[in-house]
């Protein structure tokens, strides 16, 4: 009858360390943001896990073990649960913290690799990703797929020892620094164009593969294109079964979705609106704080519902597409509360404000636009 | 005490002959036999006199209730009766609540002051006062100093004004602090629009799906589909800040601030949820919905009132956000968002 939160403080059990831990991990990562604040090493910004990018501070984090925390310690993990790593990634983004370089291979290329790679293919890529040396970049979109993925037709056909892999892959965020590319890729034409995907890791310094910029409506680069022209990929660097890329690229989005970082990339900016205010705050605003702040309180609560979710071995989709879907609305009304006090003549593309507002248009799109989700919700319901 | 299923399923029987809309203003038919039963004391320690059980445990019962659009004096007894049970103070009859921050004269253990909206207040034996300064007190209402002038909200229930001419009534000491007993409020009236909303989202869902224009479900529209996901949203946010609330007094003693943050969250959202379900079911059920024999309106009608009752979702979401802003990001991050 009681919540779950409740037995492990009363039964004192395994659970009760686990609360421990999970406070040491928060106040670990609190100090290690403020100490690299207060040396000037980095600034506070909205959307810093596509937006601000240092691998020194990835590096940092592999140091601690701060990287890969669910994945076996034989990885460089530490055997713990999503619901610790979710204490490290919610206090990483409050801090508006340079994560970007590792973001991705933490969130979902780690765990895809976990559920479905092989034993040489784990043992090949994990290590450098709790290591924080291998930066991923993900090739899913293409200019014919974007919500609709399983359009894509970047194709893969079989090789001696491997594959050869060409297309084109768009809004690749970072792959201009990615050491490894994820793909998704057509190995057989079917009449069902779920049938037939096929999942890849491949090198981004393999022969055939060019990048080129698109620089977005802030004048900021983190999306690219990248041109893939017959790229040999070895035969080992296919993740799960060929063919069987549909139902696990699915999978892989419930983690890329379903995380705090769908509801607090404008969080640096509720910060500053906070910072700003002498403690007090006319009736009107405090009443759209109140509301804000209550918002946050339940999604946080959605958050961690989804980690538990995955510590029991689910993927969960519904879950991560209507927390997606409320996340990108709330980092969106955050400027709009934030707008009349911070939302000056004078702020800036480069102001907290302003850095919020010109990324927010791609909050409701990336990681599945909020039509699609709402679609997808839709569907569970009907079925 | 029962788990949550077989309260449910409990509920769910004795509503069964219950299920007409009752005349506006007057205890329902089915409320003596809640009562028979013990559920309007649940999540009162039994060594109180009560049903045992916890909070999770009431809320539950009135999630059930709320289903089915009958309006009870459940809330407002079950919290009169927490306070009453701490304070040691015996009563027969039905008691109600009314927390006020309002003015309250008290000479010679007599009350002088007017108490608009306190639910039920006709009907009721007794009305436990609560001031936000701490003070409390227990007044019987039928005796001449007392007069009760009969309002009601949108939904025909009863939420009368209290007029105290010099009524005798008996301190009460208030071992949980109003904010507590606020907060608890709160959170039953978080779980009955979690209990409508999540029965109208259902009604709405069933006729969409079962209704055919143009030779297809209407569900088969996308903008009808993407309504209808965005009710299902919103019944999620309202579970998962129930909820958290809930949870917070299940620790043995329960942190008041807390408490009382984890209710501001449940109810500023569960309003939230009510005001666009309500909007969403009748559009999507059309002519339907708007008439008297389709039960539609026995949940919206209640929707529309609940969000604003006891306190108001403006009230809790100024309270919520002053709190934001004088306690700054780290109160905001730890002691209301966490």
């Amino acid at each position: 009858m009681k919540g779950t939160g409740t037995r492990a403080l009363l039964a004192g059990d395994g659970e009760d360390s686990d609360e421990v831990l999970i406070g040491a991990l928060r106040t670990e990562v609190r100090d290690l943001t403020r100490r690299w604040r207060d040396e000037g090493r980095y600034t506070p910004r909205s959307d810093s896990w596509l937006r601000s990018f240092d691998p020194a501070f990835s590096r940092e984090l592999a140091a601690r073990r701060l990287l890969g925390i669910p994945w076996p310690r034989r990885f460089g993990g530490r055997a713990g649960s999503n619901v610790m790593r979710l204490a490290v990634t919610e206090e990483l983004l409050r801090a508006g913290a340079p994560v970007a370089a590792h973001w991705v291979a933490d969130r979902q290329i780690g765990p895809a690799i976990l559920r479905h790679g092989s034993d040489r293919l784990q043992a090949e890529i994990l290590p450098g990703i709790t290591a924080g040396r291998y930066l991923f970049c993900l090739g899913m979109s293409e200019p014919a797929a974007g919500s609709d993925l399983a359009a894509v037709r970047t194709f893969a056909t079989p090789a001696d020892g491997g594959w050869r892999v060409s297309g084109r892959k768009v809004w690749t965020s970072l792959a201009q620094h990615a050491t490894h590319i994820y793909l998704l890729a057509r190995t057989e034409r079917r009449e069902r164009k779920r049938e037939g995907l096929t999942e890849f890791i491949a090198d981004m310094d393999s022969p055939g593969i060019s990048v080129s910029p698109i620089i977005d409506l802030a004048g900021e680069h983190h999306f690219n294109e990248v041109l893939l022209e017959d790229v040999f990929i070895p035969g080992h660097r296919v993740l799960g079964q060929p063919g069987a890329g549909w139902g696990q690229v699915v999978e892989q989005l419930s983690f890329e979705r379903g995380g705090p970082e769908r509801v607090l990339s404008t969080y640096p900016l509720l910060v500053s609106l906070l910072a700003e205010l002498p403690g007090t705050a006319d009736p009107e605003l405090a009443r759209k704080i109140g509301t804000l702040a209550a918002r946050l309180a339940v999604m946080r609560r959605m958050c961690a519902d989804v980690a538990r979710e995955m510590d029991r071995g689910k993927a969960p989709t519904e879950q991560s597409a209507t927390l997606k879907y409320l996340g990108s609305q709330f980092e969106r009304d955050v400027i709009e509360v934030a707008r009349p006090l911070l939302g000056t003549p004078q702020a800036g593309p480069d102001s907290a404000f302003g850095q919020a507002l010109l990324a927010s248009p791609g909050f409701s799109i990336r990681g599945g636009a909020s039509d699609v989700l709402l679609s997808i919700i839709a569907r569970q319901e009907q079925s | 005490m029962t788990d949550g299923p077989e309260l449910a399923s409990l509920i769910d029987d004795v509503t069964r002959s219950h299920r007409e809309e009752q005349p506006a203003g007057v205890i329902p038919a089915v409320w003596p036999t809640l009562v028979e039963l013990g559920l309007a004391d649940v999540g009162i320690p039994e060594e109180d006199g009560g049903s045992g059980g916890t909070l999770s445990n009431a809320a539950e019962l009135m999630e059930a209730l709320a289903r089915y659009g009958i309006s009870t004096p459940l809330i407002e007894a079950n919290v009169a009766r927490w306070v009453l049970a701490q304070a040691r103070a015996a009563t027969r009859g039905l008691s109600t609540i009314a927390v006020t921050a309002g003015g309250i004269r008290e000479t010679d253990g007599r009350l002088l002051a007017t108490l608009p909206a306190v639910p039920w207040a006709r009907s009721a034996a007794n009305l436990v006062v609560v001031h936000e300064d701490g003070r409390g007190w227990i007044v019987e209402l039928d005796q001449q100093a007392v007069a009760v002038e009969h309002h009601a909200n949108v939904a025909g229930e009863p939420r009368d004004t209290v007029q105290l001419s010099g009524a005798p009534a008996c301190s009460l000491r208030l071992a949980r602090g109003p904010v507590l007993v606020r907060a608890r409020l709160g959170v039953l009236w978080s779980a009955a629009i979690c209990g409508a909303v999540s029965r109208a989202y259902e009604l709405t869902r069933g006729y969409v799906c079962g209704r055919e224009q143009f030779g297809r479900p209407l569900v088969a529209i996308p903008a009808v589909a993407s309504s209808l996901a965005t009710m299902r949203v919103h019944v999620l946010q309202t579970q998962a800040g129930l909820a958290r609330a809930v949870e917070c007094w299940d620790i043995p003693a329960a942190d008041p601030e807390r408490c009382a943050n984890a209710a501001a969250v449940a109810r500023i959202t569960a309003a939230a949820a009510a005001t666009d379900v309500a909007r969403l079911a009748h559009q999507l059920h059309g002519a339907m919905g708007i008439t008297q024999e389709y039960p539609l309106h026995r949940l919206t009608r209640r929707l529309w009132a609940w969000r604003d009752t006891e306190t108001a979702e403006h009230e809790w979401a100024r309270s919520l956000g002053a709190a934001a802003v004088a306690g700054g990001e780290p109160a905001l991050w730890d002691k209301i968002s966490a």
